[in-house]
This record gives structure tokens, sequence and C-alpha cells, in this order.
């Protein structure tokens, strides 16, 4: 059980925040990172707290970025910008927050939480609302359990600030639009709730196993024991690999454009006569894994590609016909199987007319 | 005829090599560049007609100029160099970032003065806040107060607006007549930081790459048939003397570019996964069609991301020799193995008589100067456009496409040679809008191709 | 959903021969001999899972939203044991498609328009009939095209989808396509014998399916069939160019004949058009196969009258004479030829004399009658528009379906022991306009004999006196003798 975060951490929160971020993969944020730990050496380590350390009416906010991850290369984020979103919500809600929690520890936003923390001096509660990266803040076990997304406030790189209060719909519509005013980027503070109503949907224990899946990606002396180690931290395994022959951004799928994504398509072939096909979709990140025809695997189940020769992951932004990459794939959070779960966030709600691998086993 | 020359620590390798094939090969550890002229004289006394290019890879001391600044400065090689000279560093944002400093430690030993204005562009092209030229004008007096003759100016978002850099530029210019500007905008790429490192390390070499490149182009001259000076870049491609002075940079990487085209070259293995061995280390390439596999972004040797492309070497420990040979073995394709030394030579006879697959590269001849003689004028693009259907994506690929392929042929390509080597789009994610990053690499076709 | 279960199915490779796919852009294109029992228009990827066995699978709506989806219908299509499956053109199938297609071995379509498709899929399935006869219609036109035996033999190698074919000698060998043809047995082998120059059987023409209907094993045959005049044509020297040349004599005779008839080409083909033509018109009796028949028919004219063409018209030949004598001089030129074909027998028309293209085309038109009523008489036999008059016109009439009428009309005198001779005896009674003496003259009896069986005649209830009835019954009789 990790119980802080420290300057020394933020290699291994870099390195583990890209298996569950199939967009970015092994993006270098070097210049967020070096702010972060610049704010982390200033305030000190971040205290990293279980949801039952904390009193059942504490208040939490949820902290995430939206946007893309090109703004943040070109402007690196400070590492501050919560206060000012944290302040803003503060002052609409008349109440104090007292610990942060995570949107989503995956990506940047898996350093996000812990820069707002150290900056507010408040403690990170170890836990988020998606277990991966998914579209849209409406996504998330917190609101699959009923959790408003608002009151929210959010804070653009050029120093705007904007409190939201609406339905959790209408907050999504409100926040892309002022998103791609602000150039593509925003932080933002949102699901104020308590302990206890997140208690019974928050995905627990996040942001260690992103710190773990971090220590391996840097440190396993092998490809075996890095994948072993994936396995029981992430219950990742190899659906196959082999090299990308195709890259493409054609496919368009029903209603799938409300979503702030591009799709992309890519193409593994693996080596030899008897080599399998395996065809990843995604938009922006990867949604569904179609093995020689067969859906093997399906958001909102994790899937990333793991580079062949270098421990890191190899991200849509990235990727480029000739690399050598392996296809993983890490069961998501058993909540998001649930109905609910995958009418949210199921391959259909992305478009894609097919069942969950997990629906179809249940038939 | 072509003529390779690898200039480093352990002194001057060279080949001479025509469509592909090396025809001989020459080295000298000492005599520095006075020894120069004898050794390319002699390479092209055996050249069975006029050699009309000499390409240089000049890497290693580019790398040693650079380090001459900072703590850890290596020993001299055998050819002097001027070390880089530190520069001042303006960044341009919304606001000062909490940590000023660039993150690498290279890039920061090269800066003698840094300082924020605001300014800068979104990725869409719209500005973030207006630009300071009053503060601009406030921080160049005190980096001239410093003594520094060269500043370099990053904008956020520079990669789509120019806007901010130039309108700084222009105003510094009529204060500071002497003043040498550099602007990240010509650089071009995604990143802040990496445009920001690129232009403060190109701005750092502008005396040494002046230095280096009069010396190189000097020995050229004096070979019969006054062949043309190039240099090898770290995309496996070269470039013109002329645009080497404005870009030094490019030069980086260029010593593992030739080395894996070199290994490629001289086995006769032109799409292969290719080990270098040497004491201490060992890695593992990859060459398509005879050009090694890049990327950019990588930090490389220096430990610094530039926007220049380097060859992609996964780059392990020789404890990692048993796993290598089990990785070795699953790969599919050629596999090549090339060594550098005593120890290198050891790890490779061991692979070899493990991984009957594998091919040992045997040649009195240098892998590196062997891949500089065969290297082609290249081009690198990195350019963030929005398109909003795939027929408007195919026209701006196709449009950057004919850019990389008009910069082929500006450096200095056979008319009619160029080609693009691989044009990728991906899709920039969640930007709630279709941006995409367009990565082009293009290429003259290699000597023997061509009629 | 279209579907269309039939008991007669054809190939995927013959719905790309018949027109359906012909367009369509085809990947994992070796597998196309399997039947294609209907066709199913899929929206939604999960309705393959409910497809019959050899459907094809038409892909439209979210089953067709991209490569993926398109990876997804293939292998379900695959688990399904599809026929084939049909893709719109807006998804781009790249390599990693098509090899799934050709891993799968299921052979993958893409058109512009599935939708559409899918309806002219059905109905090509659900017509087999029309799309076999559009092959055949294909295939003939195509023999006309070829002049060798390869070529001729490689038409139906390459048009007809699952069969091969080769054309072998009597003594065995192989004179053109391919040898594993014969190996077929059973039903699989269609056989059809090919005539030599002289009419003798000279090869056979086998052809192996790859699969077999009963239909489409008669389609084959049937196209076997049309290629053999062809063939033969092609095996002689002598056969050659005359059967070859009638072809397009053919397309220049319409020409010349036709409404705006064009004279110019016809001069160029060396014709005589200018000046006084009398028409010559060649019919088989028997209504023998005209395809075999014409290289017979076609080598003996040349022989008899090399300098004139025998140009192919309708159910016959035409030729003719410019400046000639007179009919009656060309039906003694003509009865030595007519003899020289036999076994085949052939019936002459000779039309008046006329003058420039118009006048040739009348006089063809006068021959082809006078053919035809001479057709009606046995053996061989040369009949001049000239001497018909208005019989010509009853080369026109339907004789069987008059003569069927009549058999019940006449029921009572057909029923006599002696009917034959009383019909001839009323016939020649009607012919000479009731004149006993030159119907006696005409029978070669006297004319007693003639009375004698008016008589009998009578009592069989046929009245000769009335003048209403007195056409008709010359027609019935003209009829009944003529269907003979």
């Amino acid at each position: 059980m990790i119980t802080e975060i420290t300057v020394d951490d933020l290699p291994a929160l870099e390195a583990g925040s890209q298996l569950t971020c199939s967009s970015a993969g092994s993006t270098h944020f070097d210049g967020a990172l070096a702010n972060i730990a610049e704010l982390l050496r200033e305030r000190g380590p971040v205290r990293m707290v279980g949801l039952d350390e904390l009193d059942g009416d504490a208040l939490c906010v949820a902290i995430g970025a939206i946007g893309g991850f090109g703004p943040m290369l070109e402007l690196p984020p400070s590492g501050d910008e919560a206060v000012a979103a944290v302040r803003a919500l503060e002052a609409r809600l008349g109440r104090r927050v007292d610990a942060i929690v995570s949107l989503n520890a995956s990506g940047p936003n898996a350093f996000a939480p812990v820069a707002a923390a150290s900056a507010l001096g408040l403690p990170l509660v170890d836990c988020d609302g998606m277990g991966r990266v998914l579209p849209l803040v409406s996504q998330t076990t917190y609101a699959l359990a009923g959790l408003p997304i608002g009151p929210l406030a959010a804070v653009s790189l050029a120093g705007d600030v904007m409190v939201l209060d609406t339905s959790t719909a209408r907050s999504e519509l409100l926040l892309r639009s002022a998103m791609q005013a602000a150039g593509g980027f925003m932080l933002c503070a949102t699901y104020p709730s308590t302990v206890d109503e997140l208690a019974k949907c928050a995905i627990r224990g996040s942001t260690s196993r992103v710190v773990e899946a971090g220590r391996l990606l840097l440190g396993a002396p092998d490809r075996a024991t890095l994948l072993a180690g994936l396995a029981s931290v992430a219950g990742a395994r190899v659906l196959g690999g082999g090299r990308v022959v195709e890259l493409g951004h054609a496919t368009r799928t029903v209603g799938a454009r409300q979503y702030p994504a591009a799709p992309t398509s890519v193409v593994v072939a693996e080596p030899g006569p008897a080599g399998r096909m395996i065809r990843l979709e995604g938009q922006s990140e990867i949604f569904l894994a179609v093995v020689d025809g067969v859906v093997s695997a399906a958001v909102p189940d994790v899937l990333c590609l793991l580079d062949q020769r270098e421990p890191h992951i190899v991200g849509l932004e990235r990727v480029a016909v000739g690399n050598d990459v392996d296809v993983l794939v890490m069961p998501a959070d058993p909540m998001w199987h649930s109905g609910a779960g995958l009418a949210l966030a199921g391959p259909r709600a992305f478009g894609f007319p097919v069942e969950h691998p997990r629906e179809e086993g249940a038939r | 005829m072509r003529i390779g020359v690898r200039l480093g620590a352990s002194g001057a390798e060279a080949a001479l090599a025509h469509s592909g094939q090396v025809l001989a090969a020459a080295r000298r550890s000492d005599g520095g560049w006075r020894g120069l002229p004898a050794l390319v004289r002699e390479l092209a006394a055996a050249a069975p007609s006029t050699v009309d290019s000499v390409v240089w890879s000049v890497t290693e001391l580019f790398e040693h100029a650079l380090l001459a600044v900072g703590p850890r400065a290596p020993s001299p090689p055998p050819f002097t160099v001027l070390p880089a000279v530190p520069v001042a560093s303006l960044l341009v944002l919304p606001r000062a970032p909490r940590a000023l400093a660039h993150p690498s430690e290279l890039v920061r030993s090269l800066v003698s003065w840094r300082g924020a204005v605001t300014g800068g562009h979104d990725l869409f092209g719209s500005e973030l806040v207006p630009v300071d030229l009053d503060a601009a004008v406030r921080a160049a007096t005190e980096a001239r107060a410093a003594g520094l003759g060269t500043l370099t100016i990053t904008a956020t978002g520079a990669s789509n607006s120019v806007a901010h850099e130039e309108a700084i530029a222009a105003r510094l210019r009529e204060e500071f007549p002497d003043l040498r500007i550099r602007l990240s905008g010509d650089a071009g790429g995604l990143g802040l930081l990496e445009r920001d490192a690129t232009t403060i390390i190109n701005a750092a070499l502008l005396t040494t790459a002046e230095d280096l490149i009069e010396r190189c182009e000097r020995v050229t001259a004096a070979v019969p048939g006054s062949p043309s000076c190039w240099f090898a870049t770290g995309d496996g491609g070269r470039v013109s003397a002329k645009r080497l002075r404005s870009v030094p940079v490019r030069s980086l990487g260029s010593d593992a570019a030739t080395v894996l085209t070199g290994s490629a070259v001289l086995t006769r293995r032109l799409d292969a996964h290719v080990v270098l061995a040497a004491r201490g280390l060992i890695s593992l390439g990859r060459v398509d069609a005879g050009l090694p596999m890049i990327a950019p972004d990588l930090a490389g040797k220096l430990s610094v991301r530039t926007v220049s492309p380097i060859p992609v070497l996964n780059v392990r420990g020789s404890a990692a020799e048993p796993a290598l040979a089990a990785e070795l073995r699953t790969l599919v394709g050629p596999r090549v193995v090339a060594a550098f030394d005593r120890e290198g030579t050891e790890v490779a006879d061991r692979l070899c008589a493990d991984i009957p697959e594998l091919v040992p590269m045997r040649s009195e001849a240098n892998a590196s100067a062997v891949g500089a003689a065969c290297s082609e004028p290249s081009a690198w693009l990195d350019i963030v456009v929005p398109a909003d259907t795939l027929e408007e994506l195919q026209r701006q690929q196709h449009l950057a496409e004919r850019q990389a392929m008009t910069l082929v042929a500006a450096a200095g390509a056979h008319p009619g040679s160029e080609r693009v080597i691989s044009s990728v789009a991906t899709a920039l994610a969640f930007l709630g809008r279709d941006v995409y990053r367009l990565h082009v690499r293009a290429s003259s076709e290699p000597e023997g191709e061509r009629a | 959903m279209i579907r269309k279960d039939v008991v007669e199915q054809l190939s995927v490779a013959e719905l790309v021969q018949f027109g359906p796919l012909g367009q369509a852009k085809v990947f994992a294109g070796e597998e196309l001999d399997r039947q294609v029992a209907g066709v199913v228009l899929v929206a939604e990827l999960e309705e393959i899972r409910q497809c019959e066995p050899h459907s094809a699978v038409v892909l439209h709506g979210t089953a067709a939203q991209g490569a993926w989806a398109l990876e997804s219908a293939l292998r379900l299509a695959w688990e399904r044991n599809a026929s084939c499956v049909i893709a719109p053109a807006d998804i781009a199938v790249g390599n990693p498609t098509a090899q799934l297609a050709e891993r799968l071995r299921v052979p993958l379509f893409v058109v512009a328009d599935p939708a559409r498709h899918a309806l002219e899929l059905s109905a090509a399935v659900a017509d087999t009939d029309a799309a076999r006869a559009r092959l055949t219609a294909r295939c003939a036109v195509l023999f006309g095209e070829r002049g060798t035996l390869r070529d001729i033999v490689g038409v139906i190698n390459t048009e007809v989808p699952g069969v091969q074919v080769a054309l072998i000698a009597e003594d065995g060998h192989v004179l053109a396509g391919r040898a594993a043809a014969d190996q077929a047995s059973g039903e699989r082998r269609v056989e059809v014998h090919v005539p030599g120059p002289d009419g003798r059987p000279w090869a056979r023409l086998v052809g192996q399916l790859a699969a077999w209907s009963p239909s489409w094993s008669l389609t084959v045959r049937t196209v076997l069939g049309l290629a053999r005049a062809p063939l033969a044509a092609c095996v002689g020297r002598a056969w050659l160019r005359p059967v070859q040349q009638s072809a397009s004599d053919r397309v220049l005779l319409n020409q010349l004949l036709g409404e705006n008839g064009d004279a110019e080409a016809a001069r160029a083909a060396g014709w005589s058009v200018d000046g006084t033509h009398i028409a010559v018109f060649l019919q088989v009796r028997e209504a023998a196969d005209l395809e075999a028949a014409a290289p017979r028919v076609i080598a003996a004219w040349q022989e008899a009258f090399p300098h004139l063409p025998l140009i192919p018209r309708g159910e016959g030949w035409v030729s003719w004479w410019t400046g000639a004598e007179g009919p009656s001089a060309l039906a003694s030129l003509l009865r030595p030829y007519l003899s020289a074909t036999r076994p085949l027998q052939l019936a002459a028309g000779v039309g008046l004399a006329g003058e420039g293209v118009p006048g040739l085309r009348r006089s063809v038109d006068e021959a082809r009658l006078a053919a035809a009523v001479a057709g009606r008489r046995d053996g061989e036999t040369v009949e001049l528009f000239g001497a018909l008059g208005p019989r010509a016109v009853l080369a026109c009439i339907p004789v069987s379906d008059v003569a069927a009428a009549a058999r019940v009309a006449l029921a009572d005198l057909l029923a006599a022991p002696d009917a034959d001779v009383l019909l001839a005896a009323l016939v020649a009674l009607l012919d000479c306009a009731g004149s006993t003496g030159q119907a006696a003259a005409r029978l070669g009896v006297h004319r007693n004999t003639v009375l004698s069986r008016i008589e009998r005649i009578r009592a069989r209830g046929v009245d000769l006196d009335s003048p209403e009835q007195r056409l008709a019954l010359h027609l019935a009789c003209y009829s009944l003798l003529s269907a003979h």
C-alpha cells in the first residue's frame, strides 16, 4: 500500500500511467512533470489515503483534465491550475474541499490529481472513476452510481476560470465547447461528493496500481518478468503481437461524432504464414480488437500496444506502420461489466454494433 | 563514386563506395585534421572514376562540443573542435512555468540566461494572450548585459503560428542589431520543450558548426574532381554543408544511423534487425529498405529530446545478452550483428554460434563510413493539421508529401529522384475536432537505382 | 431480408459471369464454385448468425460500417458456410481484409450499391434459367468471334464457370482444352460429338462440371452443342473460310436488304448489286439443326457455284444470279446441287427477276416463300415463285394448326379405310375447280374412278357443292397433305 507520492515516484507514475492510456502511450510530458517535480520539491510528498481512512462526510472533488495531449506538449501545465478551479468550486459550494480524488488515473490524468493535492495541501484518495481513459467526463463509475458531475469548475492554460452548474449532459456539452475555445485543454474539478457517496462507486487503489505498473515498466529485467508482473498488477494478457501493417482513420461509427475523439484503425499482423490479423478500432483510445474477424476484446476493457523491444506503450498518437508491438488486454473494473456499465461505455456506446465478449459468453 | 568519412574519438575512418558496393577503405587514428587530406586522397586515388561527393559523419565531434560546456566534459578527440557557446533563451507563454529551466541537463548547460514573457498561441493557431514586446526588450537587455550574443525564442503554439516569435524578433532586431536570434518556429515540430531544445542546440553550435564544416569543406575541395561536401544526418540521410551550418542538430544521431545503414550494406541485408555490440553495451536497431527506423522526440545518447529524428535503438547492458539471444531467435526476417571492439566481437561470436540465422558483419571497412558514403539527401516533416474529412486529410497528406519531396530536391537531390519513404498521419486525441499530426520522411533514390 | 430457396442453384462464379457481380471487385476469387442457395441482405452483423448455409451475404447499414465490420462479417459468413460476402465500395478493402477473405476462403465482392445488387442477385438466383440463357447467348456470340479450335474451347473454359472442357479426337488425342476434363465421369461428365467436315463423327467435346444440377448440366450441354458447328468449321481448311465468311455475310446481307439498304458495303465485298437479279432461297427440310448443317450446305454450294456467295438468312440461305436467263433455267442448275447435299434434304425457292437492290429485296422474299412451299413436298424440290402465283400465300399458312383443326372437322372422312385415296381425290378435284376430267388426268385414273371416289366422299358427309364451304375445305385438305 502506497501512502505517499514523492518526487522520486514521478517517473514510475508517468510510466505506469501509459498502460491504461492507449491514446497517448509513451508520449513524454517532460514539461508538465518538471513543473510537478518542482511543486513536490517545494511542498514535500503528497499524502495518499484510502477512502476508508477519511470521514464519511468529507468532501472530495475529482481532478482531471479534458482535452488533448498535444496542447500539454505545447504548453505544459504548471501543476497548480487546480488551485483556481477548486477555490472557484468551494466558493460556489460554500464549503471547503477536504480531499482530492482522481477523475481517471490514466495518462497525464494520473499525475494531475497529485499536483492538485500538492498545490492545495490536501490528501489524495487512492481511487478513480474510470480505471482507464474514456472520451467523456460523464463516462465514470461516479456517474454510473448517479453522482452529479457538478457543480464543476474548469481552468484553461491561459488562466480562464469557469464554473458550471447544470445537468450532467449539458455540463459535458458546455465544457467541450469551452475546452475547444480554450485551445483544446482544461483542467477540471468535478463530481463534488462525500466519501460516503464515493465509497459505493469509486474504483479503488488506482494510483497505487499505476505506480506499481510503472515500476515494472521501468525496472523489469526482462520481458517475461514484465508481462508476468503486468498480469498480476492489472490482469493484463497478451492478445497477440506482430508488426503494424496498416494505420488509417476511415472508420466512422454511427453516432460517434458525439465524442471529442478521432477514429483510428490499426492492423497488427502476426508473423508467419499462420499469423493472425489483429484489427484494432478506436477513437483516440482503442475500443475493439477483432482477431481474424472475431471480436476478441472490447471497451470498457483496456486495450493497448506494448512495444516489443522497449518496455513502453505505443500510443495511437505515435503508432506508425512498421512498429513491432504486442496487443495487451486488461479487464475493466467489474462495475463496468454490469448492464448499465456496458450501456454507458460498452462497444455499442461508441457505435460499434457488437456485443461485448462478456455478454456473448453469458448467452 | 562517393567517400564516407567518420570522425570520432578513435580517429578517422573512411570508405569509398559506389552503388552500394564498397571499393576501398582506410583509417587513420592520429594526425587530427592535418592527417585527413592524405587519407581522403588515398581513397580518391583508389577510385576507378571521379569522386562526386564526400559525406562526413561528425556526430561525435558535435557531441564533444556540446558536452565541453557542461560539468562532464569528455577528453578531447584527435580533432579539435570549438566548444558550443551558451546562449540566452526566451520562452513565450501565457505565464512563466513553475520550472523555468529546461528539464534536460545538456540544454540547461547551454543556456546562460533564461526568461519568459507572456504571449503564445494554441494548437489551432488562436492567440492565447497578447505578446508582451516590452517585456521581451527588457529580457534581451538583461541577456545582453550578461554578455550573450545569441538569443533563442520559443513560443507556445509556434508549430501553428509563428506570429509572436516573429514579432519579438522584429522588435529586438531594431533594438539590438548585432544580436543573433533563432526562432523555434524554424525548427518546426510539436512540443514546446522539444522545439526549445532543438533551437538552443542549433544556436549554441553555430560557431562550432561554422568552423567544423569549413575544415571538412577544405579537405573535400582538395580531392580531384572537386566533389560536393555533405554531412550525414540522424535520419539516415545527408544534408549539404550550407544547410548543416544553420541546423547542426540534424547531425546528432548520425553515427547510429550510419552504423545501421553501413551494416546493412556490408551484409547485403537491406531489411534487417541489426545488433550492435560493443564493450558494455548491446543495441538492437532496425533497417528497412536500407534506411534506419527513426522517430522524433527520442532522448538518444545525449538524453535530450529534439524535433530532429534519430534512429530507434534499443540499448541494453551486456548482462542482457541471454535475453537478447532469446529475442533474436523469435524475430522474423534477416538479423545482422556488427561488433565494434574486442568485447563486441566476443558477443557477436557467441550470438552467431547460438543463432545460425544471425549474419555477422565482417569487413575491413568501417560501417559508419560506409553508411555515410551510401546516404542520400533526405527530409523530415512533422506538422499538425486540422482535417474535418478523410478527403481533406488525404489532401493535407499529399501536400505534406510534396513539401517533403521539395525539401529533398532543395537539399541537392538528383532531380526526379525524390521519393516518400513513409507518410504517417496520427490523430491527435480528444481535441474535440479532427487534428492530425503528419510525419513525412522523404529521400532521394539510392545511387544504384538511378539510371 | 430477401430469401429465395430454389432447388436449382447457381454458383458464385455464374453470378459473376451472368452479370450481377460482373463489375464487382473481387477478393479471394479462387473459391467461386460454391452454389448460392439464396441472398441475404444483412443490416446488422448478428443477422449473419441466422443465415442459411450457401447464402450470398450482402452487407449494408451498420454491418458495413468499416473494415472491422467487414472482417467480422467474413468470419461469421465463414462460420455459417456462406457462399460469398458482398460489401459496399465505401469500405476501403486493404491487404489485411483481403488476406482474411483468402484465408477463410470466403469470396468477397465490393460493389457500389449493395442493396441494388441484393435485388439483382435474388432475381438471378430465382430465375436461374434466364441467367443461364444469357450465358448461352454470350457463348454463342463469342464462338462466332473465334477462329481456332483452341480459342473456341477457350471460350468455354473461361466463360462457363466451374466447367473444364477438352476437345478430344476419336483416337483419344486432346486437340484443345484441359485434358483433365476427360477424367470426369458420371453426372459430372457432359459430352457431345462434333461432326467432321464430312458429317461423320470426328471428335468429342468433353466437359467436367465442378457442381452438378440437372438444368446446369443441360445448360453446359447446350453450350457445348453450340460449339460444334464453329469447331467443325475450323477443322478442314476447305470448310474454314466459307463458314466463317457466312457469319459476316449474314450481317452484310441484313444491311443490304434492310430498310435503308447499304449497297456500298456489299459492293465493296464484291457482291453484284446492280443489274437484274434472281434470288434463290435454300431451306433444310425436316427442321434439321441449322448450325450443324451449315458447313455441309455451304461447302457443297461453294463447289457448285464458286463465284456466288451463299448467305445465311432466317431459316435458310440466300444467293442470287445477276443477269441470268430466267427462273426456270436456274431451277435446272439448282437440282444437281440439291442432290449433292444428301443425306441432307434441301428445298429451294426461286424468286422473280428484279432490278437493283429493291428488286433483289423483292426477289429474295419471293424465293423464301417459294422455298417454304417447296419444303412441304417430298424429296429435293425447287419451286418457282412465278409458277406458284398466289399459291405462294400458302407458304404462310400455319399448316400444322390448320391440319389439327381439319382432323376434327373431317373426322368421318379421315376414318375411312382408304382415307388417303379419298383425300388425294378431293384435293385434285378442288385444285381443278370441280372438273372431274382434269382431276382424273392429274391423278392418272379414269374419270369414273374419280366420280366413284366423289360419291364415297359425299357419303362421309363432305358437301362439295356449298360455295361457302369450299375455301375452308380446300385449306383443310392442303394442310393435311402438307403436314404429313
